[in-house]
């Protein structure tokens, strides 16, 4: 006896599977991108990953700033989509005549979402807590990057770091004092790794107030953190700030959402399906060959952001025949930036034609870095004397902002340098290795990139170059002067004469190939065209405070 | 019976004692070192050097591992050197995703499984037979990734009938972890039909091979039993055909079948791994799988440990039901 239930199943079955095959998009939740914009609402927003910890000054991580800018702010901030410095925390600052003294005026009347003020004593607070590693406050545990950009920027902790005291002069009044003068000091202050934190959430829990079961991380910022909240690796939600002293221009209390649900959900294709069901509003971090399937799908959007970033080719110029400068010019002579760019990129990127992004001082505009000849790099490697060139091309094994698709990148680079001769063997590793490899000079060339943190030119080119040590470790009479250019132009607080100063690094690093800059990319967002007002900024994340859902 | 589950239970400990030292040593001995995979791209040597010891890293191997050994008997499997949470409360937490998503998939493995491998067993040689293990086949071969991408995009974004990934809200009330549970225990039953759409597809996705593979064996282990002395008797007898499968084929064609569920239970771990990435299910995969990118020693060591202590004790499980299932097995 066949079981009827079985033929009944089998039917369902092969319905379902065809039925599914039939159906076409579906036109959505029934929504057009004229909809009136409204206030309230939730903003679903997904990620690769979840925040490392909700202290901002522990973390690097574009998913863990995501989440922190939205609840912490700094001083100053950044115009959207430029790296201009206007006013935030603070309403306006003086510095002293040999520039070493910085004094600010804090908006008054701010209160941390715990209900206690914000001033001069908690702006003391926060820098003490990170530049001084025996402050009492002091998480006692390593948290995800251990102050890592407060190290990074500020030159180091204690002795080392570059501001050497912060003081209340009153309630509303703070002064800082460094070293020397220091070129990028507003540029800094204005990064969301340097965040207020309520000194009483860090008192009350220094270990774990950043933690999932933390009983409070509380700001000023626009969204604020319930306890419990926090479901980690899976979501956060963020309520409303309704103290938020920040209203729009028409007068109406900011912001316009009720909520946002920040959701990590690590695999792109899955976090591209969930916004194509509509579970999530809006995403980021997706690869070019994904834009096709965004722009054709009518309910969504793909806001565009400013390009912050450089792809580059790493060369180990101790190891023969990169040693050899011809060979290195050839190099950057023989690769078809531009067509990779449109094919490969699917026209997001542009040729790098310098290691400073555009709108950052010291970008030259008429710069080139060797325009593509093939001919060209044929005879520079035949001056050179050298033939059957083989080297190792290392391919790091993740997509990152500037090199999306890297195995195919590298293998584009392979083949336009087999014309010219050279013959490359393609090499990857997981990324940590990588990282550690590419510090250690264990390639010949790699791949690798950065994503700017505060438009200040210091945090490019000395960056990649004032080590001298490691990353290729460009050492040559023509480095060290660069390096001492770098050093003048970071103490330097004239932007006329930093923009010179610039210029002359880009033209040493061009004259000695130390490294190669292949694209500026860049790293839209994709959303559903119900959401406005989200304005993508190019240093990689930005807070929610104008986004609107309109029903 | 006992003696023999005590020695096995005994013999546990030397296996999980190799099992932590090749652990430790591999995740310690493949290049990369976690303070590099924290830091930035631009980290110089000062940096990893500040943060490695602040990890308490440059201490000599064998006194690391002496030290988290220790620990481990004292039934601590120490911090993420990342994010400084409890490694066992991290498992704790995300322990019962898993456990959820892999119970399941074996349950509908399993059950199918046995209806369709006995069905074709009993009309060999029909369509009964020759589609479900056409299907089978397809479903061995089918590779988790692609099957759940396939179906993400057919249930979830086409016909929107299914939530795309993750496990959906948490319950108000975590008692047991398993979502499904939670919100029944809790009366929520909109909460818990919400909690299976979000299981069903990852679920069934992760079933396939389990199920494929206990299918074909059910059906060759009901081949061979039909052919049985004992069967043609009981068929002579004139009992209904329900009785014969289930009394006298099934019971006897269910010992092999055992066996093949018991390894698949460890084929389902793994297979867990990539429906769990497929899915952003929070489970251990996603936790794992970012350790060992950031080489969260602690963390990579103490899941690793746990997982193996699961599959022996599913072994050891899988041994004594034998005995159970047959007289004619004896532990002693």
């Amino acid at each position: 006896m066949r079981p009827k239930w079985f033929n009944a199943f089998a039917v369902a079955v092969i319905s379902a599977v065809v039925l599914g095959a039939c159906t076409t998009q579906q036109p959505g939740s029934g929504s057009s991108p004229t909809a009136a914009a409204r206030q309230g609402g939730t903003f679903r927003y997904g990620q690769s990953g979840d925040a490392a910890a909700l202290d901002p000054w522990n973390v690097t991580d574009g998913n863990s700033l995501q989440i922190t800018e939205q609840i912490f702010e700094s001083l100053v901030a950044y115009k959207p989509q430029t790296f201009e410095i206007v006013p935030n925390l603070a309403d306006s600052w003086t510095t002293s005549s040999d520039k070493t003294q910085w004094t600010f005026k804090l908006h008054p009347g701010i209160k941390f979402t715990d209900g206690t003020d914000f001033d001069a004593d908690a702006v003391v607070f926060n820098f003490d807590r990170a530049r001084n590693t025996k402050f009492q406050y002091r998480n006692s545990k390593p948290v995800a990057d251990d102050y890592g950009y407060y190290s990074d920027m500020w030159g180091g902790f204690d002795g080392d770091s570059i501001i050497t005291k912060v003081e209340a002069v009153d309630k509303t009044t703070v002064r800082f004092t460094t070293k020397t003068a220091f070129g990028p000091f507003l540029a800094n202050m204005g990064m969301g790794t340097f965040g207020l934190v309520s000194p009483k959430s860090i008192k009350d829990n220094p270990d774990g107030f950043m933690l999932p079961g933390s009983q409070g991380a509380a700001g000023t910022g626009p969204f604020m953190f319930k306890p419990g909240s926090w479901q980690k690796d899976q979501q956060i939600t963020l309520e409303r700030n309704p103290n938020y002293w920040r209203k729009d221009d028409k007068g109406v209390q900011l912001p316009y959402l009720d909520k946002v649900v920040i959701r990590a959900i690590p695999d792109t294709q899955s976090r591209l399906a969930e916004l194509k069901a509509g579970t999530i509003d809006a995403m980021r971090d997706f690869t070019p060959a994904d834009i096709s399937a965004i722009k054709a799908d009518p309910n969504l959007q793909l806001i565009s952001r400013p390009s912050f970033n450089v792809g580059y080719l790493g060369i180990n110029i101790h190891k023969a025949p990169l040693d050899k400068l011809e060979v290195r010019k050839a190099i950057a002579m023989a690769i078809n930036k531009q067509a990779i760019a449109d094919s490969i990129y699917a026209g997001q990127a542009k040729p790098a034609t310098q290691f400073l992004p555009k709108g950052v001082v010291g970008y030259d505009e008429s710069a080139d870095f060797y325009k593509y000849s093939q001919d060209e790099a044929k005879k520079l490697l035949q001056q050179a004397g050298v033939s059957n060139v083989t080297v190792d091309l290392w391919y790091m094994p993740v997509s990152r902002p500037y090199y999306p698709e890297p195995k195919k990148i590298a293998e584009a680079f392979a083949s336009d340098l087999a014309k010219v001769g050279i013959t490359v063997k393609l090499q990857s590793i997981d990324w940590t290795t990588y990282r550690t490899n590419a510090r250690k000079n264990a390639m010949d060339m790699w791949l690798l990139g950065w994503t700017g943190d505060n438009g200040d030119p210091d945090n490019w080119v000395c960056v990649f170059f004032c080590n001298t040590k490691e990353n290729g470790s460009w050492d040559s009479a023509t480095a060290q002067q660069a390096v001492k250019t770098m050093k003048d132009a970071a103490t330097e607080t004239d932007n006329a004469k930093r923009d010179q100063l610039y210029k002359q690094v880009s033209g040493l690093i061009k004259q000695d190939v130390p490294r190669i800059p292949m694209f500026n990319a860049e790293v839209p967002v994709a959303a559903s065209k119900k959401v406005q007002g989200y304005i993508p900024h190019p240093k990689g994340s930005e807070e929610f405070t104008l986004v609107q859902i309109s029903k | 019976m006992v003696r023999y589950a005590t020695r096995r239970i005994l013999a546990l400990i030397p296996t999980l004692f190799g099992v932590s030292l090749v652990v430790f040593l591999m995740i310690h001995l493949i290049p990369g070192d976690p303070a590099s995979a924290f830091l930035r791209e631009n980290a110089s040597a000062e940096d990893v050097a500040r943060v490695t010891e602040r990890l308490g890293l440059n201490k000599p191997l064998p006194q690391q591992y002496v030290d988290w050994l220790g620990r481990i008997l004292r039934l601590d499997l120490g911090e993420s050197l990342h994010t400084s949470l409890p490694v066992a409360g991290q498992l704790a937490a995300k322990l019962p995703a898993t456990a959820e998503l892999a119970i399941t998939a074996m349950v509908i493995a399993t059950v199918v499984g046995l209806v369709l491998g006995v069905v074709a067993g009993m009309r060999r040689n029909t369509a009964l037979d020759f589609g479900p293990m056409a299907l089978g086949l397809v479903g061995v071969s089918m590779p988790i990734f692609w099957l759940g991408l396939m179906a993400i995009y057919l249930f979830a974004v086409n016909l929107r009938v299914l939530p795309p990934s993750t496990r959906g809200p948490e319950p108000d009330q975590v008692r047991t972890g398993f979502y499904t549970i939670d919100y029944l225990l809790m009366g929520d039953v909109s909460g818990f039909v919400n909690a299976v759409s979000f299981l069903l597809m990852p679920s069934f996705v992760l079933a396939t091979v389990p199920l494929a593979v206990i299918a074909r064996q059910t059906r060759s282990a009901m081949l061979e039993v039909l052919h049985q002395d004992y069967v043609r008797t009981a068929w002579a007898k004139g009992l209904r055909e329900r009785r014969v499968v289930l009394r006298h084929v099934m019971k006897n064609a269910l010992l092999p079948v055992i066996t093949v569920v018991g390894l698949q239970v460890g084929l389902l771990l793994s297979g867990a791994f990539l429906t769990e990435t497929v899915f952003s299910w929070p489970g251990l995969a996603t936790y794992v799988v970012a350790a060992i990118n950031g080489r969260d020693y602690p963390v990579v060591q103490g899941t690793v440990l746990i997982f193996a202590v699961i599959f022996v004790f599913v072994n050891l499980l899988v041994d004594l039901s034998y005995a159970w299932l047959d007289p004619r097995i004896k532990y002693s």
